[in-house]
C-alpha cells in the first residue's frame, strides 16, 4: 500500500523460432511491461560495418492480419455495429472466442478461413452497397424525366415542332419571371410565339420562343433573355426517347417511368433489408473477430519493440517479481529450456503498479493527474485518502450542503460511470462534510434558530436545543439582547474566538494553520524516509530534518522574545538563534543555496493552510447573508414576498454549493501539490502496462 | 467608534489589494498554463500549481488583515 509493486528487470534472448509461442504465452500471462529496444548512437554508426542487433520485425502473418483489420473495421462502420449497443448481448449469448474458434474450425493462430469469410462479406458488402448506390442514382434519373416529360406534354411540344426549319427559328430553355419575358418579347415584334410554362426547376418557368429567322430580331430577344437569366435546354433527348412526342406516346412513357421507379423502389428496398439481416446476423461475429483480431495483430506487431539477431531475439522488460517464478517456469515449459532469462532487481527505471486496496484506489486519480511516484518513492495515495477529503470537510463543514453533495454525487455517479473514480472520492468528501457539519454545528449556513423555534421542536418532534442569550449587533452599533435555540457544536467557525499573544483571533484560522504545520512536518518525514532509502542518513538530515531544526528555531526566538517560559523556565534569544542557524547551515550544505532562497517559503507554506478555515468562513458568511439579509426580510413580510423569498433563498443556496464544491475542491488539492507534496514528492514514473490481456482490477 | 472604521477600512485594504495582486498574476500564468493544457492535457497537474502559486499573496493579505483586526479587539 505505501510501496509500489516490486518489479524485476527481465532480460530475454531465446531462437527466434520460438518466438511465435514466446508471444503468446507472454500475452496469456498479461505480466511483461515491456521496453521498447533502441539502438544506440554508437551502433546506429557502426551499422553498416558490424552487422549488430536490430529492431525487431513484425510476425510475418502482422500485414495480412492489419489489412484485414481494416477491412473489419470499414464493415463496422458502413454497418453501423456499435461496441456498447451490441455488448449485453454478446454478454448474454456468450460468444466467445472459444465458440468462434470451434465454430469456424481454427487451429492455433490459423485465421486464413477466418479471413476468407470476411473477404467474401465484405465483398458482398460492397457489391450490395454498390447496387444501392447505382439503384438511387437510377430512381433520381426517372423523376427527373418525368418531370421534364410532364412539362414537355404540357407545352404540346412534338419532335417535328423542333426540326430545323427554312423560316423559323426558336429558344427553349428556363427563366426568371416567364410572363414579364413574354410581355417584353410581345414589344419587340407582334411575330413572336411565346409559350411559358412552370419548369422543373423551383422559382423558374420554361419558356419556348419562336421566330421568323428572316425578321433579324435573334439578337434583340436574346438580349431580352439574358436579362431574365435565359438557360438553354434541350429537349431533343427526352423527346426522342418518347417516340414522336405524340401525347399518347408520351402518356406511355410516363406511365413505363412510374412502373420502373416503383419496381426500383423494390429493389432498393430489398438490398436495404438484405444489408440489414447481415447486420443482425454478423454483428457478433464481427465484433468478437474484431477483438481476436485486434489481439492478434498486437502480438504480431510486439516484435517491433524487441531487438533482434540473424538468429535470436532480445526482450527488455519488467515483470512483477512475486509473478517472477511462474513466468520463468512457463517460459521454459513452452520453449523447452531454449530461452535464457535473466532477472535482477533493479529499481532505478521501473514502472509502477499500484497496490492501494479498493477504497484508497479511486485517489490514484490524482496522481494521474499530477505525475507519477518514481519507482523509489512511497506512494502518497494514501495520504491523500486521509487528507484529502479531511480538509474538503473542514472547507464546507455544513451538515446540509453535504447532504446536498451527496445526493448530487450518488446521482451522477449512477449516471457518469465513467467518472466513478472521482465521484467515489467526492461522495466520501461530503460525507465528511456532514461530519464537521456537526461538529460545527452549522445547517445549511443556519447556526441558530429563534427560542420560539426551538421551543416548537421540543415539543413536536423532541428535539431540545439549548436556549441561549446572545448580544446581537445591530446596523446602528447598539447590542440588543436575543434568547436564541442554539444548535449544539464543539466549534463555532463564524464566531469562535481565541487569545494568543494578547491578539484575538478567529480560532477555526489558528486550527487550520496548526494542521498545516502538522501536515508539512509529517510531509518533511515522508521526505526524509525517502532520502533516507535512496541516497543516506547524512543526505536525509541535511535535506529534510534542517528544515524541522529552523522550524524549531523559530519557535524558541518567539518564545524567547516573547517572554513566554517553558515550564518555569524562561529562554534565551541565544538558544534560538543558535539552532536556527544550525538549521540554516544544514540546509545550505544539503540543497545548496536554492534551499537558502527557498527559506521562507516553510512558513508562507504553512500559512497558506489558513485558507483551510477562510475558505470555509467565506462559505458560512455567504450562507449567513442568504439566510438573514436576503430572505428574512421577504419572509417577514408575508404574503407573496414568501415566493419571493424562497427562491432567494434557493438561488442563493445553490450558488454557494456550487462554490463550496469548487472552493474546496481545488484548494484541497492545491494544498496536497503545492504545499505537501513539495518536501518529498519527486515524481516521473512510468505506469505499468503490461503486454497482453487488460488485468481485472 | 471612528477607530473602529479606520480599522476595518486597514483590514480591507490589506485584504483587497493583495487580492487584486494575486489575480492579476494568477491571470497571466492561467492564461499560459491553459495554453498548454490545450496541446498536452496532462499537463493539469502541473499547470494547476503553477496557476495557484500567487494565492499566496491573498493568503497574506489575510493574514495581515486578521493582524490588525485583532490588533485593535
Amino acid at each position: 500500500m505505501i510501496r509500489t509493486e516490486k518489479m524485476s528487470h527481465v532480460v530475454m534472448i531465446a531462437p527466434k523460432t520460438a518466438q511465435k509461442e514466446i508471444i503468446s504465452k507472454l500475452y496469456e500471462l498479461g505480466v511483461y511491461h515491456i521496453d521498447p529496444y533502441k539502438k544506440s548512437e554508437q551502433q546506429q554508426s557502426m551499422q553498416h560495418r558490424q552487422p549488430g542487433v536490430e529492431i525487431g520485425r513484425p510476425l510475418k502473418e502482422g500485414e495480412q492480419l492489419a489489412s484485414a483489420i481494416v477491412k473489419l473495421r470499414a464493415l463496422l462502420t458502413t454497418l453501423d455495429i456499435q461496441r456498447d449497443q451490441n455488448e449485453q448481448e454478446c454478454n448474454s449469448i456468450k460468444i466467445d472466442n472459444a465458440t468462434i474458434k470451434k465454430e469456424h474450425k481454427i487451429n492455433r493462430g490459423d485465421f486464413s478461413e477466418l479471413i476468407k469469410k470476411l473477404d467474401q462479406l465484405y465483398a458482398k458488402v460492397l457489391n450490395l452497397l454498390e447496387d444501392k448506390k447505382e439503384k438511387r442514382e437510377q430512381i433520381r434519373e426517372a423523376g427527373e424525366k418525368i418531370k421534364l416529360i410532364t412539362i414537355v406534354k404540357h407545352l404540346h411540344l412534338t419532335k417535328d415542332l423542333l426540326r430545323e426549319s427554312q423560316y423559323l427559328e426558336h429558344f427553349i430553355g428556363s427563366l426568371e419571371k416567364g410572363e414579364a419575358c413574354k410581355r417584353e418579347l410581345a414589344g419587340i415584334s407582334s411575330r413572336i410565339e411565346c409559350m411559358i410554362t412552370k419548369s422543373d426547376e423551383p422559382g423558374r418557368d420554361l419558356a419556348v420562343v419562336y421566330f421568323e429567322k428572316k425578321s433579324n430580331k435573334q439578337q434583340e430577344i436574346a438580349e431580352v433573355l439574358n436579362k431574365h437569366g435565359f438557360n438553354e435546354r434541350d429537349l431533343k433527348p427526352i423527346l426522342d426517347e418518347t417516340g414522336k412526342g405524340k401525347p399518347q406516346h408520351i402518356d406511355q412513357f410516363i406511365h413505363t417511368l412510374h412502373n420502373k421507379m416503383s419496381t426500383l423502389t423494390r429493389q432498393l428496398h430489398q438490398t436495404q433489408m438484405e444489408l440489414n439481416m447481415i447486420k443482425r446476423e454478423h454483428s457478433h461475429f464481427l465484433l468478437k473477430f474484431e477483438e481476436l483480431l485486434e489481439k492478434e495483430t498486437a502480438k504480431a506487431e510486439v516484435p517491433l519493440q524487441f531487438g533482434e539477431t540473424q538468429r535470436s531475439i532480445i526482450m527488455n522488460g519488467w515483470i512483477p517479481t512475486q509473478k517472477m517464478e511462474r513466468v520463468k517456469h512457463d517460459l521454459n515449459a513452452i520453449t523447452d529450456h531454449k530461452i535464457h532469462i535473466q532477472d535482477q532487481e533493479d529499481g532505478k527505471n521501473a514502472p509502477i503498479k499500484f497496490t492501494n486496496p479498493a477504497i484508497v484506489k479511486p485517489y490514484e486519480f490524482f496522481l494521474h493527474l499530477y505525475e507519477l511516484p518514481n519507482y523509489k518513492e512511497l506512494d502518497p495515495t494514501w495520504l491523500m485518502f486521509i487528507t484529502f477529503p479531511l480538509f474538503f470537510g473542514i472547507m464546507l463543514g455544513d451538515v446540509g450542503y453535504g447532504l446536498v453533495t451527496l445526493a448530487l454525487f450518488s446521482i451522477l455517479r449512477l449516471k457518469m460511470p465513467q467518472f466513478k473514480a472521482l465521484l467515489n472520492i467526492m461522495i466520501f468528501s461530503s460525507l465528511i462534510t456532514i461530519l464537521f457539519g456537526f461538529g460545527f454545528g452549522e445547517y445549511f449556513g443556519f447556526e441558530h434558530v429563534s427560542a420560539e423555534t426551538g421551543e416548537v421542536w421540543c415539543e413536536k418532534i423532541g428535539l431540545c436545543l439549548p436556549v441561549h442569550e446572545v448580544e446581537m449587533r445591530g446596523a446602528g452599533g447598539g447590542a440588543e439582547i436575543e434568547r436564541i435555540a442554539d444548535f449544539p457544536r464543539l466549534l463555532n467557525r463564524a464566531h469562535g474566538y481565541i487569545d494568543i499573544g494578547g491578539m484575538h483571533l478567529l480560532s477555526v484560522l489558528v486550527i487550520a494553520f496548526l494542521i498545516g504545520v502538522v501536515h508539512l512536518n509529517f510531509a518533511l518525514l515522508i521526505g526524509f524516509i525517502n532520502v533516507w532509502r535512496n541516497h543516506d542518513l547524512t543526505h536525509a538530515l541535511l535535506e529534510k530534518a534542517s528544515w524541522m531544526i529552523i522550524q524549531l528555531g523559530t519557535v524558541l526566538l518567539v518564545l524567547s522574545y516573547g517572554k513566554i517560559p517553558i515550564g518555569e523556565y524562561g529562554i534565551y534569544p541565544l538558544t534560538g538563534y543558535i539552532v536556527l542557524i544550525t538549521g540554516i547551515v544544514m540546509l545550505y550544505k544539503g540543497e545548496g543555496v536554492q534551499g537558502i532562497v527557498e527559506l521562507p517559503s516553510i512558513f508562507s507554506n504553512m500559512l497558506s493552510y489558513v485558507r483551510l478555515g477562510a475558505v470555509g468562513l467565506a462559505s458560512v458568511g455567504l450562507a449567513v447573508v442568504v439566510n438573514e439579509k436576503l430572505t428574512l426580510p421577504y419572509f417577514e413580510k408575508g404574503g407573496w414576498f414568501i415566493a419571493l423569498g424562497i427562491f432567494a433563498l434557493v438561488v442563493g443556496h445553490v450558488i454557494n454549493i456550487a462554490l463550496g464544491v469548487i472552493g474546496p475542491f481545488l484548494h484541497s488539492l492545491r494544498l496536497h501539490y503545492v504545499e505537501f507534496f513539495s518536501k518529498f514528492y519527486k515524481g516521473g514514473g512510468v505506469l505499468y502496462s503490461p503486454f497482453g490481456q487488460k488485468q481485472k482490477e | 467608534m471612528a477607530e473602529a472604521g479606520l480599522i476595518a477600512i486597514g483590514a480591507s485594504i490589506a485584504f483587497g489589494l493583495s487580492a487584486l495582486a494575486s489575480a492579476i498574476a494568477e491571470k497571466a500564468i492561467g492564461t499560459a498554463a491553459i495554453g498548454a493544457m490545450a496541446e498536452k492535457e496532462h499537463l493539469f497537474g502541473k499547470g494547476l500549481i503553477l496557476t495557484v502559486i500567487p494565492e499566496t499573496i491573498v493568503i497574506f493579505g489575510l493574514v495581515v488583515a486578521i493582524l490588525i483586526i485583532g490588533l485593535a479587539g
